[in-house]
């Protein structure tokens, strides 16, 4: 008689819990369930679809897809869309792990302020920065004129805007901050006098950066991959503004059919196709760069 | 002859007064078959200070935790201060918890973080101040009522965690190992002060510790627990003296513990034959030791006293000496008899032998009063014995 | 050893000292200017902007003309302006609290329960983060095309909505992994009901993580363009007004000036953050604004 009595408190109190764990977590659910996985399946649906100028069509199968497929500016756009994301990626790098290496370890007293100093560089409006280096890169702009003012060059660099290489430049500067705090908060995880021992081992500074901090960096590197290399694939505003009509990304096609020419139906296939690169990006990123492990590590350290 | 049941004059169902908690036939199972207590049985008196003793994954915290309300009992029955407990929740039961890591809100002060569960009963807020400016005194820290958690040291928030439970008048207080982050002198000085504070508050306190010495200097009863059993459950003198079980035995202080079987028994004791051949005698024995029978010979290292000529009246055991360990006001020898089985006895420092004690056979004694024999009935004793002799 | 050969040890000595001194000095100035140029590089385009705003001439280049405020007076008089800013921050304001709720919601249900349906769930709030703005956007306006909803203001917030709010479930998230729950059972045992645990206890421990959170999700709707842009209809975001003035005129000062306002604003808000979050931490010594968080 007394242990079934004394069962109750233990199985009321599961059935409560599942109660709770139904209020948390319904409203987040539903409203993902119809406005983020209906616009998705929507996508995928008119994907589908043909659509002319007279409007929606009917079912057409996978000719949508044909036709993006067997259409060279697709590829074309493509091809500098990936040219100039791996660039300005590898270049974002470059720059993202001596910063990120110069602010987890060399800086003493102002680790925070400077840090605070990035992340308030990404606040600010994209429109913004990335219309003030347009000011910038223009042929009347500053840095054409302070080089011909220093005596650099003799007539002003025009392919500095509207161009693959502006494209890259904004980008860079603008991904810059987001790349970059990853890879520091992955090399707070590390000892410091694991680079000072190297040095006194006699490891030069290429040594130093190839065998050690590059190493220890990594997972970092990989969490900044999937933050940023996947919004620079798709970037629509950058090109639009200071691309012109060389630094056309897969992101203005895309605009151009949904908004332009009404052809949604291209429009989405394209999407798609996009939608399911992205995923599988940052899927192999995740598996190379273990995240999961980065994210524990992290968590427990403060 | 005191061999057989030693009265518990310490329990209060025995002096016939209400207690403030029984647990009878608990049980706790965890999901996938792990028993954490196994049908434990025990009550605590109304002022009493009770600890339940144990290594870790004995059942003491789990224990500790279904007083609490935190964890529910698979079966058995809890009772606090009259009423049945298992289907009370945990804010609404007579009793208190301090935690092992003081869990004081961070975000408040030490004032609000004392005025915490007053509050929560809707006392008057003049009340509330009056009991918060008690309990702070109580533990001496009245000034400090304005600062965070952050800004004291570890002793101190200890104390403010003791204030906060004891501001809430509950019947019993629980501390589950509330010392264990603090360095020596502070862990004595705050024993001392619990049990001060314990005696003026004139509540029942449940302790949960491993650490032997601080149950047998605190405790007015203590509860070893071994597997999710008790082992041995009364007063420290007993708990030390006449352990009922070789757990108990090598749980509580050092033990020496010597296998020998039982020859004689009358009205001065028992005489147990060891190993090796010696015949000692033992005036105490716990419950289930007679003549025939295989017995473990308790004799705690102090007792020893060490021989060099071989003595002519008390019963003594031929042993060489192993080696010697300076511990301050004792010396600590280890050494082994004929038969194989170590021992380990204390000297004080000033009366050494020389170092050319180590070559020569010498004796230990002990008198029968220091000699305790426990029933042996099994290789699990034996393996017990195995792994709670002192480690040479 | 000879007198001799200890001198020379010791000048031996000495020269490598210098030597690493010198090497240590040149470390510090090649850090600094590398500072400096990343400094410049990220706040040296705003910087001129700003510059730019007071200058007195339409054309935007060398040399500068003369100090004005009239592209600020321009800014408050032109009603598509202050029509933008004031719909960006309407949904702003309407976003953030939303993202707020069903963020801590999720977080709250995800990191603090453990059943057959969690994977699932946390894997579909993770979603949106991993979809590109791009793809949400154009998604989103074929969706309410679909179902004849009209684009607006409300099918911006939507959106918004949906991508904004599993970042605070993470951030928040992180928070309560990290939280110490024998402080609940402590305020259980000391009498609080489990609603008074949340309030008490709870939310003002987390509640650093929700200010961040809020201070983001604020930021990131005022500043959101493709995702705005495509779900827009008629009335325009102070970023899509931005992008329009910008397609159709060269270079317009005025939106140089509205530019460094909304910029001040923005540094503004965020130092108080700032400010604030040092106040806590002195407080609690809980280290709310952790570079975890702002991934």
């Amino acid at each position: 008689m007394h242990e079934v009595l004394d069962q109750e408190p233990q199985v009321r109190r599961r059935s409560h819990q599942r109660g709770r764990i139904v209020a948390y977590v319904t409203s987040p659910v539903v409203v993902l369930l119809v406005f983020f996985i209906g616009p998705m399946a929507v996508l995928g649906y008119m994907s589908f679809l043909k659509f002319g100028i007279a409007g929606v069509g009917g079912y057409t199968g996978f000719e949508n897809y044909h036709d993006v497929l067997t259409d060279t500016t697709f590829w074309q756009v493509l091809w500098t869309t990936f040219t100039i994301a791996t660039v300005a990626m590898i270049v974002m790098l470059v720059f993202a792990l001596p910063l990120a290496s110069v602010l987890a370890f060399k800086i003493k007293r102002f680790e925070i302020q400077l840090l605070l100093l990035l992340v308030l560089a990404d606040q600010l409006n994209p429109l913004i920065r990335v219309y003030a280096w347009r000011i910038l890169l223009g042929k009347n702009g500053i840095i054409n004129s302070a080089l011909e003012f220093l005596g650099l060059i003799n007539q002003p660099i025009a392919s500095l805007l509207f161009s693959k290489t502006a494209v890259v430049i904004v980008t860079s500067a603008e991904y810059l901050a987001i790349a970059t705090i990853p890879i520091y908060a992955a090399l707070k995880a590390v000892d410091p006098s694991m680079l000072e021992a190297a040095n006194d081992l006699g490891a030069g500074m290429f040594t130093r950066y190839r065998k050690i901090l590059i190493p220890l960096a990594a997972p970092g590197i990989f969490v900044a991959l999937i933050l940023v290399y996947i919004p620079l694939f798709t970037e629509f505003l950058t090109p639009a503004l200071v691309g012109g009509t060389s630094g056309f990304m897969i992101g203005n096609y895309i605009e151009q059919q949904i908004l332009k020419t009404g052809n949604w139906g291209v429009g989405s296939a394209m999407s798609f196709l996009l939608l399911i690169f992205s995923v599988v990006f940052v899927g192999i990123m995740y598996r190379l760069g273990r995240i999961g492990r980065l994210q524990t590590a992290t968590t427990t350290s403060t | 002859m005191r061999v057989g049941e030693v009265k518990d004059d310490a329990d209060p169902i025995a002096r016939g007064e209400t207690p403030a908690i029984v647990l009878e036939r608990v049980t706790k199972r965890f999901g996938e078959g792990t028993v954490a207590v196994n049908d434990i049985s025990f009550t605590v008196g109304k002022s009493e200070f009770f600890s339940l003793l144990g290594p870790s994954g004995c059942g003491k915290t789990t224990t500790l935790r279904m007083l609490a309300g935190f964890e529910t009992p698979t079966t058995g029955r809890i009772v606090i201060d009259g009423q049945d407990a298992v289907t009370l929740p945990v804010h609404k039961r007579n009793t208190n918890l301090v935690f092992q890591n003081y869990a004081l809100f961070p975000h408040m002060t030490i004032q609000q973080n004392v005025a915490f569960g007053p509050e929560r009963k809707r006392l008057p807020r003049k009340e509330v101040q009056e009991r918060v400016g008690e309990v702070l005194e109580a533990v001496r820290l009245r000034d400090y009522a304005s600062r965070y958690p952050r800004e004291l040291s570890g002793g101190q928030q200890q104390r403010v965690a003791l204030a906060r439970a004891l501001a809430n008048r509950p019947a019993v207080l629980l501390l589950d190992e509330p010392l264990g982050a603090l360095d020596l002198k502070l862990r004595e000085n705050m024993q001392f002060e619990l049990k001060r504070i314990q005696r003026e508050v004139g509540i029942s306190f449940v302790y949960v510790t491993h650490d032997q010495g601080e149950a047998l200097t605190m405790s007015d009863r203590i509860a070893v627990m071994n597997l999710g059993k008790v082992e041995h459950l009364g007063a420290p003198e007993e708990v030390y003296l006449r352990p009922k079980t070789l757990f108990t035995a090598g749980f509580i202080g050092q033990a020496n513990l010597l296998p020998g079987a039982i020859e004689t028994q009358d009205a001065s004791g028992l005489g147990v034959r060891l190993g090796d051949g010696s015949l000692l005698q033992a005036e105490t024995a716990a419950d289930g030791c007679g003549v025939g029978g295989n017995a473990m010979l308790m004799i705690r290292p102090e007792h020893l006293r060490l021989e060099l000529e071989r003595p002519g009246g008390d019963p003594a055991i031929p042993v060489r000496l192993k080696d010697e360990t300076f511990q301050g006001s004792w010396a600590r020898y280890t050494a082994e008899t004929r038969d194989g089985v170590r021992i380990v006895l204390l000297v004080p420092s000033d009366a050494r032998p020389d170092p050319g004690v180590f070559e020569r056979d010498v004796w230990v004694s002990c008198k029968a009063e220091h000699a305790y024999a426990l029933p042996q009935d099994d290789d699990v004793d034996a393996a017990t014995a195995q792994a709670l002799s002192p480690s040479a | 050893m000879t007198a001799e050969a200890v001198d020379v040890e010791r000048i031996a000595d000495r020269r490598v000292l210098v030597s690493a001194r010198r090497r240590e000095i040149a470390g510090t100035i090649v850090r600094g200017a590398f500072l400096v140029f990343i400094g410049a590089v990220l706040y040296g385009p705003l910087l001129i902007l700003v510059i730019f705003s007071f200058n007195d001439s339409i054309i935007i280049a060398l040399p500068l003309e003369g100090f004005t405020t009239k592209w600020y007076q321009q800014v408050f008089s032109d009603p598509l302006v202050v029509e933008a800013l004031k719909n960006s921050i309407i949904i702003a304001l309407v976003v953030t609290p939303v993202c707020i709720v069903l963020g801590t919601l999720a977080a709250v249900g995800i990191s603090r329960f453990r059943y057959i349906l969690r994977a699932p769930v946390a894997g579909l709030v993770g979603a949106p983060l991993v979809v590109p703005w791009l793809l949400i956007g154009v998604g989103g306006l074929l969706f309410f095309s679909r179902l004849h909803v009209p684009l607006s203001l409300n099918t911006i917030g939507v959106m918004q909505v949906v991508s904004i709010f599993p970042l605070v479930t993470a951030i928040v998230a992180a928070r309560l992994v990290r939280f110490d729950t024998s402080l609940e059972e402590a305020a259980r045992d000391l009498g609080a009901t489990q609603w008074e645990v949340l309030r008490y206890i709870v939310l003002p421990l987390i509640a650093p993580a929700l200010a961040a959170s809020a201070i983001f999700a604020f930021s990131w709707s005022f500043n959101n363009f493709t995702i705005s842009y495509f779900t827009a209809g008629f009335q325009s975001t102070f970023p899509i007004w931005v992008f329009s003035t910008l397609n159709h005129a060269k270079n317009v000062p005025i939106v140089n000036a509205i530019s460094t306002l909304v910029a001040a604003v923005q540094v503004v808000i965020l130092y108080a953050a700032w400010r604030l979050s040092r106040h806590w931490q002195a407080r609690t010594g809980d280290n709310a604004l952790t570079p975890e968080m702002v991934i």
